[in-house]
């Protein structure tokens, strides 16, 4: 079931002198299967946002609805936040300061204890979370957590939200602070769990050239608003704008641009570089020169499949997948 | 004149339990001119950091020695001049705020020196002003961007009038507008100051606009050359889990597919150039 937002605001320090307006009557749909990639910078709303998501800050004003379980300002009925918070996993911001127990499996099995499994079921989910994200049990599941390299770390905080089997998955700028290698390692992952265990995804991202290659939709918050929701061909036409937000259109769509300019039209829907250098090599072809099939840019080689609007555009494909493999072995 | 010597400098942080030390900067030998503009880049734990804290004596050499201008930062006597040399500038701008009004913070340095009021007066406003907030001195700090708080951090670190400025990863939680106004900030103090910079950075467009670039591997110095020459050497670059910016991945992907472009472009107007040039040949 989709996440519905009606008419939300919010504002910090409600009544004093410091009340400042986090987000201003907000409405969106967020349906099952999507890779949604929120953007804007810092101070526009989009944590204020996904927070309310999971029920992490009140709703004041406006309704949230998740799964059908329904947020309000009023008091009663009382929602499932339990029901709700084993719906959205969220991982914040380096989710690795989090990891606090002395061994990683009982850090990635805090959740289902509390949630009141028997400490071997809930060992047993973790090793589970721990081979989706990547890590081996037996080698890492004794250790502390301080003893892992740092893409091992966020993949184990990363493993402690999905050990729960969100629905659906919210990340906040989850690449932040790594190396290429290691960026790229976790937006796979990204895309492995959304196939694999959580078949929506919420990125909060602030790289143009990387989300655009992973979602298939983009939202720009700005001022507590919701700035821009529409097809990312249509929201790169809107560049002055994007900028006058703190953000900026995509390398690929700037040199489609500059191209254009100086007569070379590659055409609709390039929204990034693996969309202009597909269009950039028909035009190669159409002159006759020999040019070999395009697959969409792997730098690493490792690239996983069902990202974005690429080359091959698989993307429509994993948004329509809803049907999540049942890697638990429980059914879902 | 150099500002900052290495010869053959080891670090290994101690042993933990049944684990070996192992070292995290591994006889790097190397030699930063005043004035330059260096990028520092490598996979995390390559021993950037590491690096970094040697630069200033907050870590000392096992082996091998750094002098900053001249002094070994292993000379006790002189451990307060190197520090206020080589300023340093961390990730969190949040960790690096020590009082709630943003004159206050600036002062705190000047302070700890002993310095005279006029002179804590002049300094704190010289700093604010490299760093164009000098209307924000009443202000407090915690209710700002992160690009706002981060160039707060680096007016503190002016304020002790230091000749090398090393950020080290300074850029790596802000978003584009934040990061973009640090980028400009130093590269002001660097062209105006002539102040050494050393900018630890997993950003490559960065990299890009620094004068030479230092690429770190396991401890070692594995590239130092121009940040055009680095990203040229294609997928060499992969064993050092780099990636080049968006526009040489594009190029290298249309040289791979037959495309007649050069793999080692690396702004967008060359991209552009290479293939107008190239479709309109017959």
């Amino acid at each position: 079931m989709p996440i519905v937002v009606k008419g939300l605001s919010f504002a910090y320090g409600k009544g004093t002198p410091f009340e400042k307006k986090a987000l201003d009557n907000i409405s969106l749909t967020i349906n099952d299967g999507e890779f949604v990639g929120i953007m804007g910078h810092t101070g526009s709303g989009k944590s204020t946002f996904i927070q309310h998501l999971n029920g992490l800050v009140k709703v004041q004003e406006g309704e949230v609805e998740v799964n059908g379980i329904k947020l309000t300002s009023a008091k009663r009925p009382k929602p499932d936040y339990k029901k709700l918070r084993a719906t959205v996993g969220m991982v914040f911001q380096y989710p690795e300061y989090q990891l606090f127990d002395d061994t990683v499996i009982k850090d990635v099995s805090f959740g289902p204890k509390n949630m009141g499994y028997k400490r071997e079921e809930a060992e047993e989910m973790a090793r589970r979370a721990l081979r989706l994200v990547g890590l081996d049990p037996d080698e890492v599941g004794e250790k502390a957590p301080f003893e892992l390299s740092g893409g091992q770390k966020r993949r184990a905080a990363i493993a402690g939200v999905i050990v729960m089997k969100p629905q659906i998955l919210v990340l906040d700028e989850p690449t932040a602070g790594l190396d290429p290698y290691g960026k790229e390692q976790i937006l796979n992952l990204i895309l492995r769990l959304k196939k694999e265990c959580s078949p929506t995804v919420i990125v909060i991202s602030h790289d143009m050239d990387e989300i655009t290659r992973y979602a298939s939709r983009l939202i720009v918050f700005g001022e507590g608003k919701v700035a821009f929701d529409m097809p990312m061909e249509q929201l790169f036409e809107h560049g002055r704008e994007l900028e006058e937000l703190g953000l900026e259109t995509p390398t690929a769509v700037r040199l489609a641009a500059a191209l254009k300019a100086r007569g070379i039209d590659l055409g609709g829907g390039i929204v990034n570089m693996d969309t202009f250098t597909a269009a950039v090599l028909k035009k190669f072809a159409e002159k006759g020169a020999p040019v070999k099939e395009f697959s969409g840019i792997d730098w690493f080689g490792e690239r996983a499949e069902g990202g974005g609007q690429g080359a091959a555009a698989p993307a429509q494909e994993a948004a329509d997948d809803n049907g999540a493999a049942d890697i638990f072995g429980e059914g879902l | 004149m150099t500002a900052i010597k290495l010869e053959n400098v080891c670090y290994a942080y101690e042993a933990d339990g049944d684990k070996a030390a192992v070292n995290a900067v591994d006889g790097v030998s190397l030699e930063i001119e005043e004035g330059a503009f260096v990028a520092v880049v490598g996979h995390n734990g390559s021993g950037k950091s590491t690096l970094a804290r040697l630069l200033n004596g907050l870590l000392l050499p096992d082996k091998g020695s750094v002098t900053v201008f001249g002094t070994d930062t292993r000379d006790e006597k002189n451990i307060y001049n190197v520090r206020s040399s080589v300023g340093m500038v961390f990730q969190n701008p949040d960790n690096q705020m020590v009082a709630s009004v943003v004159e206050d913070d600036i002062a705190f340095g000047p302070e700890n020196l002993g310095l005279q009021r006029e002179e804590i007066i002049r300094r704190v406003d010289w700093a604010l002003e490299q760093v164009g907030m000098s209307e924000y001195r009443k202000s407090t700090p915690f209710r700002m961007s992160g690009g706002q708080k981060q160039r707060l951090a680096i007016a503190g670190v002016l304020a002790i009038r230091p000749k090398v400025l090393v950020l080290d990863e300074s850029t790596a939680m802000l978003d584009p507008k934040g990061r973009r106004e640090v980028m400009d900030v130093i590269h002001a103090l660097n062209k105006r100051e002539k102040m050494s910079v050393i900018h630890i950075t997993h950003y490559m467009e960065e990299v890009l606009e620094a004068d030479r670039v230092i690429v770190m591997d396991g401890g070692r110095i594995a590239l130092d050359d121009a940040p055009h020459a680095v990203f040229a050497r294609g997928a060499e670059l992969k064993k050092f889990r780099l990636a080049p910016p968006a526009v040489t991945l594009i190029a290298d992907a249309l040289a791979e597919c037959g495309a007649d472009i050069p793999r080692s472009v690396t702004t967008e107007e060359e991209l552009e150039e290479a293939i107008c040039r190239s479709l309109s040949k017959d």
